[in-house]
């Protein structure tokens, strides 16, 4: 694998991304809005769980961040639909790129959309929101935030890998986004959330990565608390790599948007 | 004519599974949830009819904004152009298109309504119960002839992700998951004037036993007016392009 190729493929991947003002829209200011609104709701259950008055921003921040950075999926999955849909996938199929090659510089621009939307929205809610961060933190909070975007891309790499066309990567990874978030806790926190969907909770990827960042965001940085969700998603970021790589045909000729 | 073409149209959004994960699966399951959830009303009663509304009105918008994206998926394809040169005027055209996505707003309305009633307890009279239902379905009309307007408008992307940005926004935004009463001073003066909370105000107003007022009805049709200005826009739009 050339990584200068990767490179070009990646940088002009981000570039088409960078101007797209609903991914500015949906990924950064509807979870800023929506943060403020549930921060008070996260803060009750979270003392209900013992945890110091005055955390809501510890529950709500994670919790959000999750929801909305799992719309990822689609703005990054859609690139693979893109080109099929510009006659550019053939012609990149011609050029010395190998199909390891396209799906990692496909991949890398979703990595680092994932990775700088969680850094962008924690960042801003320190300021906003009163989310305290312990500097000795900051290692496990990178590892967290690199390993949920790692699992995001999986999932956006993965879905385009099986959807044929993108009207289904579409509705399936609204359902799964949707999903996934809303059972791992992102949109109300888990321990409001019905016996039955407590249950399901860890069965899902965003309920570990909550988790972790709400252990760090509580100053309980742990080995149950950060590093095994730290682990927990690295491994299903691995599996579903694995079968994305799979499952993955190159010469698949994929439906776009008519 | 119109009615045939409205029959098509139904059957095509009807087959997009699309259709089917934004606008059933995705409320009803967000309704089971939601109302075992205090979020700020009194007692369980109270928030599982406050909630039903919501959730039905969330998948309401979630259809009309697929109906959106079925039109700008229409321009490559050129069927809008087909449909030019069929006996059938414009204005018929938009007016099908949004009795479509009207008719494809009663199965959420419907399913929410149902699971309100029969899971959580939701009890109501004859008389509320249609109110409420027709009211969910006739308000959704100008959220509707937004859709079309943002399809015609733009690119089949740029539809889904406007549509993105609007179902959950605005739904957000209009007090459709959670209470505006909950939000702080000045987003729940925000709230207030925006179009899915006055959507919402019509059978919230029902269910607690109250007719819709003037007021919202007046803010309501006010957007009305300007969504119907801007689908024209985007069909004039599109007629170039398409």
């Amino acid at each position: 694998m050339s990584p200068r190729r990767i490179g070009v493929l990646a940088g002009h991947e981000l570039r088409m991304l960078r101007g797209d003002v609903f991914a500015l829209v949906i990924l950064l200011v509807m979870p800023l809005i929506v943060m403020s609104l549930v921060k008070p709701m996260f803060g009750l259950a979270l003392r209900q769980q013992g945890a110091p008055a005055g955390n809501g921003a510890a529950g709500a921040v994670p919790g959000e961040a999750l929801m909305f950075g799992m719309f990822v999926v689609m703005f990054g999955g859609f690139a693979f639909y893109r080109d099929h849909q510009w006659f550019v996938w053939e012609r990149l199929r011609t050029t010395r790129l190998t199909p390891a090659e396209l799906v990692v510089g496909k991949s890398l621009p979703i990595l680092a959309m994932s990775a700088g939307q969680l850094a962008v929205l924690f960042a801003l809610s320190v300021p906003l929101f009163g989310l305290r961060v312990a500097p000795g933190d900051v290692p496990a909070l990178l590892a967290a935030v690199a390993a949920t975007a790692a699992m995001i891309t999986s999932i956006a790499v993965a879905l385009a890998a099986v959807c044929r066309s993108v009207q289904q990567f579409s509705s399936i990874g609204n359902l799964v986004s949707l999903a996934v978030a809303g059972a791992g806790g992102g949109l109300v926190p888990t321990s409001l959330l019905p016996g039955w969907a407590q249950a399901v909770a860890p069965a899902t990827p965003a309920y570990w990565a909550i988790k972790a960042f709400r252990e760090i965001f509580l100053g309980r940085v742990g080995w149950t608390g950060v590093w095994l969700p730290v682990a927990v998603l690295a491994g299903i970021a691995a599996v579903l790599t694995a079968l994305a790589v799979l499952r993955f045909d190159a010469a698949e000729t994929k439906v776009s948007w008519s | 004519m119109t009615l045939a073409y409205v029959r098509l149209e139904m059957v095509r959004l009807l087959r997009d599974p699309g259709y089917l994960v934004m606008s059933l699966i995705s409320p009803l399951v967000m309704y089971l949830v939601f109302t075992n959830l205090d979020l700020g009303r009194q007692g369980s009663d109270g928030a599982a009819a406050y909630s039903m509304v919501g959730m039905a009105g969330f998948g309401a918008i979630g259809a009309v904004m697929g109906n959106g994206v079925s039109i700008a998926e229409d321009k490559p394809l050129g069927w809008i152009r087909q449909l030019r040169l069929l006996p059938l005027r414009p204005v018929n055209v938009v007016i099908g298109r949004t009795l479509c996505a009207m008719v494809v707003t009663l199965p959420p309305i419907l399913a929410v309504s149902l699971a309100g009633g029969l899971v959580n307890g939701v009890s109501l009279g004859a008389g509320r119960w249609a109110a409420v239902v027709g009211l969910l379905w006739l308000g959704i009309a100008p959220i509707a002839v937004l859709g079309i307007g943002l399809g015609y408008l733009l690119t089949a992307q740029q539809a889904q992700m406007a549509g993105l940005v609007c179902y959950m926004g605005l739904s957000l935004l209009g007090g459709l998951w959670v209470p505006i009463s909950t939000f702080p001073g000045w987003l729940t003066n925000v709230a207030k004037a925006t179009p899915i909370n006055r959507y919402g105000e019509l059978s919230w107003r029902i269910t607690d036993g109250h007719a819709p007022t003037l007021l919202g009805v007046a803010v309501l049709a006010g957007w009305a007016a300007l969504f119907v200005a801007f689908a024209v826009y985007g069909y004039r739009r599109s007629a170039r392009t398409a």
